[in-house]
Formats: structure tokens, sequence, C-alpha cells
């Protein structure tokens, strides 16, 4: 039936946005519903309780303040991953000695997620801002090096052969035709970077920091506001979901000619 | 002297890697091509004319024997000697300008002079006006002219093409055979050129010479003077066209036929 | 053994040699005797306390137990939700967009709902496993099913066999490489998400109540303050990581070997 009202060439675009609002509000619906059975704000609040407290805590500026403490320190983090990783990626990449010398140290370290250095992290940097630093960084760099790395084996042999005979030499084939062409999948990784990153943020800042999304979810936590915690969770989803869009449109824009962007969505 | 490209007792071996088996994939090969001269390499699958054509570019090392270019060994990639890969090989990061004016760049022409020759020889190549569109926004026909252009920009002395229109319809190639011709030169300004080609019509119809080679190992099973008189427009409708095109099948056949059996294993 | 090979073990064995190396010169000798610093040896001799206690083994098989309950809901959660979604336009036009909006939420960022819908304990921890491992499946098992051949599906209609035959008989076992990726994601992140919980629910409890080999390290870290067994505590996870890889791509290859043979 709503196949029926909605045809017509207009309306085209408009049928994934209803579809996607009618989903929603009946999620919505649902959700009203079940927390008056519930009938306990601790447990369930009700999705108007918590819209209210979301605008209650972007007026107090609270929100804002602690998205911006967390993405502060992603940014930093995964920056430092990204200049650790894609280099080291590119010269284990090329160099097939480097690789050999250094992989057996990444698949020791690898399967320790991020998070397993938690307690030894809060022994050594204690509370505040260098231990959500180095979850990140050590949660990121992983990817960027072990995807740089399948970039540069992907190459296609005959562009660099074509380089060669078109006379380049050492310098303009790394920077003028490596780089280039393995720079998509070097921002797949980068994405894959990205929501590991943003990950541990979240779970370094639930234990050890003092500002920031996840602390403030534990915060509200504490303090049995269970609305307050669902819309910090909401925020994370929300932050995580436009940093990964934010990515992949960055990529798109610096990877024009790439196609694998249309399967990878 | 009037040789261009000679090699003397070149052969290339493959070991396998699992039961270090040794192959020989191509030789004893010994070639003479002469100045200004179009030399066609025809020959079925596997019989090693990519590899001939790869030493002859630099760009493979044989196991034995060597390679000339006026009497100097070959050992690496050089400008003098152009390379047209079987897939363009074309830069998909960079416009038809930028791909054009990659080996200028090489060698560190001035930018203006740069632009100035690329745009000249896209014109050369009937691609004026496309300058600014990316690898895949361009037709298989397209590709390869821009690819051409792309070499003829060094103003190599030596063309070495490896299937250039193997990927195109047979209108495309038609037209673009004939505009090979034309740059090809007339006289003294005439480039040397080694063509590989799956396609026995297009030999006969491109070539002063023509290289039949056998498989598995490759060798030069005889070599043909294909000395119709050029400019050559109405060749093909000649009966001695056929005749020639013939006995250049029938000594291929037999070979191609195992291959065929040979890949249905 | 040829030079290549010695060559090969040589450079897989050199970096973290020097390392260890370092690191043992480096505590023993640099570092004054009364801090906390562990050394390799220190380490091991913690591995082998900590095991013979019994210690380890039961932290691990607590949270273990706990990932067989929350990925074995998540699994057939998944998989049913995947083939209805990827079979019957209405119900993914419903479900798929709430999916894809719960997605983004990384489960750590669910500990804290948890803790106050379950407590400090077992369940608390399941729920986030199985949230965890969810999304990997779904996601795999939609793509799975969604590039079947065509074809299968044709001819399995024109012999005659209903929907949920098909669903059983040809959409699952064709889907079935997707399906174990998916798995083999899934328990990746269940395994990071359930270490990632315990300590969280173990820094809050004070150490007490959750068990769980995260919830363990916490203890070491508050009240013992052996760091050795921390580091024992790291390795394990570490190891326990690449032990269900590598029985998951165990299984994969196992259950779909006319995938590798095509290769």
């Amino acid at each position: 039936m709503l196949g029926r009202m909605t045809r017509g060439a207009p309306v085209q675009w408009a049928r994934p946005v209803v579809r996607y609002v009618v989903s929603l509000g009946s999620f919505v619906l649902v959700w009203y519903a079940a927390s008056r059975w519930e009938n306990n704000p601790n447990l369930l609040p009700s999705p108007q309780v918590v819209f209210k407290q979301f605008v209650l805590m972007v007026q107090s500026g609270e929100l804002l303040s602690s998205v911006w403490s967390s993405l502060g320190r992603l940014l930093l983090g995964y920056a430092l991953g990204a200049l650790v990783g894609v280099p080291l990626g590119f010269a284990m990449g090329m160099y097939l000695p480097l690789d050999q010398y250094i992989s057996p140290l990444i698949e020791i370290l690898r399967p320790i997620s991020s998070i397993a250095w938690l307690p030894l992290g809060l022994f050594i940097f204690g509370v505040g801002n260098a231990l959500p630093l180095f979850i990140i960084f050590y949660g990121s760099v992983f990817p960027f090096v072990i995807n740089t790395i399948g970039a540069v084996h992907q190459i296609d042999n005959r562009l660099v052969a074509a380089a060669r005979t078109l006379g380049a030499k050492r310098w303009l084939v790394i920077f003028g035709v490596i780089a280039p062409a393995a720079l998509p999948l070097v921002l797949v990784g980068a994405r894959i970077g990205l929501g590991i990153g943003w990950m541990a943020v979240i779970a370094a800042e639930l234990v050890g920091a003092p500002s920031g999304l996840g602390y403030l979810i534990t915060w509200y936590e504490t303090m049995l506001l269970s609305s307050r915690v669902l819309v910090g969770v909401f925020a994370i989803g929300m932050v995580g979901y436009l940093l990964d869009l934010g990515l992949r449109k960055l990529s798109a824009w610096l990877t024009p000619w790439w196609d694998g962007w249309r399967a990878n969505d | 002297m009037k040789e261009r490209l000679t090699c003397e007792g070149i052969t290339k071996d493959f070991v396998n890697p699992r039961s270090g088996e040794i192959l020989r994939a191509l030789g004893p090969i010994d070639l003479a091509i002469s100045k200004g001269e179009f030399l066609a390499i025809v020959g079925p699958s596997g019989c090693g004319k990519s590899t001939l054509l790869g030493i002859f570019a630099g760009l493979v090392q044989p196991t034995a024997g060597r390679a000339f270019i006026d009497g100097k060994l070959i050992q690496s990639p050089g400008l003098e000697r152009g390379v047209c890969f079987q897939d363009y090989a074309l830069f998909p990061w960079l416009t038809v300008q930028k791909n054009v004016e990659f080996g200028l760049r090489a060698r560190r022409v001035s930018a203006n002079k740069r632009y100035d020759t690329a745009r000249a020889f896209i014109a050369r190549v009937n691609l004026a006006g496309f300058e600014d569109r990316y690898p895949h926004e361009l037709s298989g026909g397209m590709r390869q002219r821009c690819a051409l252009a792309r070499v003829l920009a060094n103003e190599p002395e030596v063309l070495l093409m490896d299937e250039p229109m193997a990927a195109l319809d047979a209108q495309t190639r038609q037209i673009l055979q004939d505009d090979l011709l034309k740059i090809w030169g007339d006289g003294s300004t005439r480039r040397t050129v080694v063509y590989i080609t799956h396609s026995i019509d297009e030999a006969v119809y491109l070539a002063d010479r023509i290289a039949v080679m056998s498989a598995r190992p490759g060798l030069i099973k005889a070599m043909i003077n294909n000395d119709f008189p050029r400019p050559r427009p109405g060749v093909r409708e000649m009966p001695e066209f056929a005749r020639r095109t013939n006995e250049i099948w029938q000594l291929i056949r037999d070979d191609a036929l195992e291959a065929l059996a040979s890949t249905q294993k | 053994m040829t030079s290549g090979r010695v060559q090969r073990i040589w450079r897989f064995v050199a970096l973290p040699l020097l390392l260890i190396a370092i690191w043992q010169i480096a505590v023993s000798h640099y570092v004054p005797a009364s801090s906390l610093a562990p050394t390799p040896t220190g380490v091991i001799r913690g591995f082998v306390e900590l095991l013979t206690s019994g210690e380890l083994l039961a932290a691990l098989e607590q949270s273990l137990l706990r990932i067989a309950f929350g990925f074995t809901f998540a699994l057939a959660l998944a998989i049913v939700i995947a083939v209805l979604v990827a079979t019957w336009k209405p119900f993914a036009y419903m479900v798929d967009p709430i999916l894809e909006t719960f997605r983004p939420i990384a489960p750590i960022a669910w500990v804290p709902m948890a803790i106050l819908w379950f407590g400090t304990g077992t369940y608390a921890a399941i729920f986030i496993v199985a949230y965890a491992a969810f999304f990997p499946i779904y996601v795999n098992t939609l793509a799975g099913v969604r590039n079947i051949d065509r074809g299968l599906l044709n001819a399995a209609k024109t012999l005659g066999a209903r929907p949920t035959f098909i669903a059983r008989a040809v959409i699952i076992p064709a889907a079935l490489p997707s399906i174990i990726l998916g798995a083999r994601l899934g328990m990746g992140l269940a395994w990071a998400a359930i270490i990632a919980a315990e300590m969280t629910v173990g820094s809050k409890a004070g150490g007490g109540g959750s068990g769980g080999i995260g919830q363990m390290m916490f203890v070491f870290l508050l009240y013992r303050l052996d760091l050795r067994y921390i580091v024992v505590g790291m390795i394990s996870i570490g190891l326990v990581a690449l032990l269900i890889d590598a029985i998951f791509q165990l299984i994969g290859r196992r259950v779909s070997p006319w995938l590798n043979r095509g290769n």
C-alpha cells in the first residue's frame, strides 16, 4: 500500500527517508510502551525523559564539553597511531626483511587487545590524559600497519614498471606511484583504526579518566540516572557514526578513482 | 650501424618453487632489429613473447644471454625504450594530462614546457579535450591513446608494445592501427617498433617483418618478410594478404591447439 | 635446512628476543629493587604460580563460559534476523534501520547501562558479549545471503521446495562461509568486549562479585598489586584470542572445503 501511495518520480528520494522514520518511530513507540509497562524510571526511562535530559545536557554545555574531551584524546592518539603506523607499514611493505623482523612482534602484541592494557596502563600512567592516549595509540596503530602493508602488496606491478620505463627514479616511484596506489587501502585501514580508537577512548575513560563521554556515562551510572546514561550512550553512537561517515567522505574525495568505496559501504 | 636492437642467446628459466624443477620458458633467442623497422611478434599463449619484450625493456633479467640497444647492454629500463603495456598501466590517480607529463616530470622538465609538450602529444593522438579526465572516465580506445601519448612524450627511439590493442573492439582497433602507423613516421624519422600481438591480421597489416614463435620453450620458429608496399590502406583486400596470414596461421596452429589442450587439464 | 629457512627463522625471533633481553637487563640492573616492575623471569614464575594455584584457569573458565552463552545466543539471533532481512522486504525495512542505528554504539558503551539493568554480575557480561558478537555475525550473514547465486535459489524453487526448507537447505549452507567469517569476527569482538566489561565492572565492584579474567586483573591492580600477575593476565588474554581465532579458522576450512579448492 505504501508502494502505491508513493509512486511517482519526485517522491523516489523520499521513500528511504519515510521508511527510516517509520522504522525508528515504531522502535520509539515500542520503547515507550515498554517503559510504561516496566514503570521503573531507573531501569527503563521513557523516550521523552531521555530526550528532555538530552536537551538539558546540551544546554548546560556538559554534553558538548564531554564530546570535546573525548574527541581531543581520540584525535591525538589516532594521529600518533597514523604517524607511526603508516610509514612503518610502507617500509615493511616494500622491504621484506623488515617485515620479517617486525611482524612477529606485531603478531604477539596484536591479540592483546588495547583494553587488556588498562590495568598495567593505569599503574604506569595513573588517571589522566596519558592513559587514554596510550590505549588509543596502541589500538589504532595495528590496523594502520597491517592495512598499509597489505595496500603496498596489492599494488599492480605494472604501474611501477611503467613508471620506471618512463624514467622515474626511486623517490618518484615511491612518492609518485606507490603512495597514491596504496592510498585507497591505507584509508580502509584508517577507517578501521578510527572505529577501534573511538571505542578505546570510551573504554579508557570508563576506567581511568576524569572527563569525556566514557566518564560521563559511568558517572551517571553511579548516580543511577539511567536517562542521562542513555543520552551519553546515544551520543557515543552518534559521534562514532559521524566520524566514520566523515572519514568515508574524505577518503572518497581523496581517491576518486577507486571503485572499492561502493563495496565497502 | 643499422642494427638498433639486438639480442643473442637470450634464455629465461623459471624455477617451480615447490618441486625445484627448472622450466625453460624462453630461448635461446637471437634477434637483430634494424633502425626504423616495425617488427611484429606472434605466437600462442605462453610462448614467452611478453617475457622477451620485458627483457628488451630492461624489466626482466634473462637467465642467460644479453640484449643490446645500439650496442649498449640492456640492464634496466630507459627512456629510449618506451613501453606500452597490455592494460595500459595508466596511473589512475592522475588525469590524462598528468599521466602524459609523467616521464617529463621524471626528467625534471620545467612545468611550462611539460604542459605544452604533453598537450601537443595528447592532440597528436586525437585525445584533445580530454586532458582533465581520469583514466576511469575514458573508454578503452581512449586509454590506449593516452598510454601511447605518455610514451611518445619522451620521444623514445624504440617502441616496445605488448598487445596494446588486445582489449579493444575491432572497429576501434582498426582506427588506432592507422593512427599508430601515422605516428610511426616516415623515412628517417621512423622509430623502431617491436609489437606483440595475438592477431595475425594485425601483424600482417602493420609490420615489416614478423617473428613467429612457438611455445614451451619459446623459440622463434620463423621470420617472415612482410614487404607489402606502404601505405597499406587497401592491403587487406589483396589475395596475398590472405595467403600470408594463412601461412603464419599454419605455423602457429599446432602450438595453439596444444596450448588450448593444456589449459583444460 | 636451507640457508633461506635459517634466515627466516632468525628474523622471526630476533626482535622479540632482543626486546625481552633488554627488558630483563633494564629492570634487573637499572631499576631499584623495591619497585614493582616485573621482569620476564618474574612473569614466567608468576605464570606458574597462577596456573598451579588454579586462579588463572578458574578466571579464564569464567570468562569463556560467559562468552559461550552470549555468543551462542547472538549467533542464533543474528543468523535468523539476517536471513529474514535478506529475504523478506517489509521485515528489512522495519528492522535494518534500527540495527544500523545501534551498530556504531560500541559494546563497551553499554556497560554502565548493563550494570544498571543486571548488576555487576555474570548477566551483564553475557549481555555485553551477545551485543558485541551480534553485529559482525549479522552483517556478514546478511552479505553472504545476499550474494547467493540466484541460480541456486531458482533451482530449489523449481524443484518444489518450500521457503522454510529453502532457508534451511540452500540459504544457510550457501552462506556458510560468510557466516563463519562473521562468527570469527564476532568471537574476536566478544572476547575483547568481555575483558572490557569485566574490567569496568571490576573497577566498580571493587574487585568483588564479577569474576572472570578482566576482573581478576583489576583485583591484582587494586589489592595485591603484583604487576607480574597483571602481565600474566595480559599474555593469557592474547593467547586465548589467538586460540579462538585459530579454532574458527579451522572450522571455516573444514566446513567449506569447496571454497578452498576453487582458490
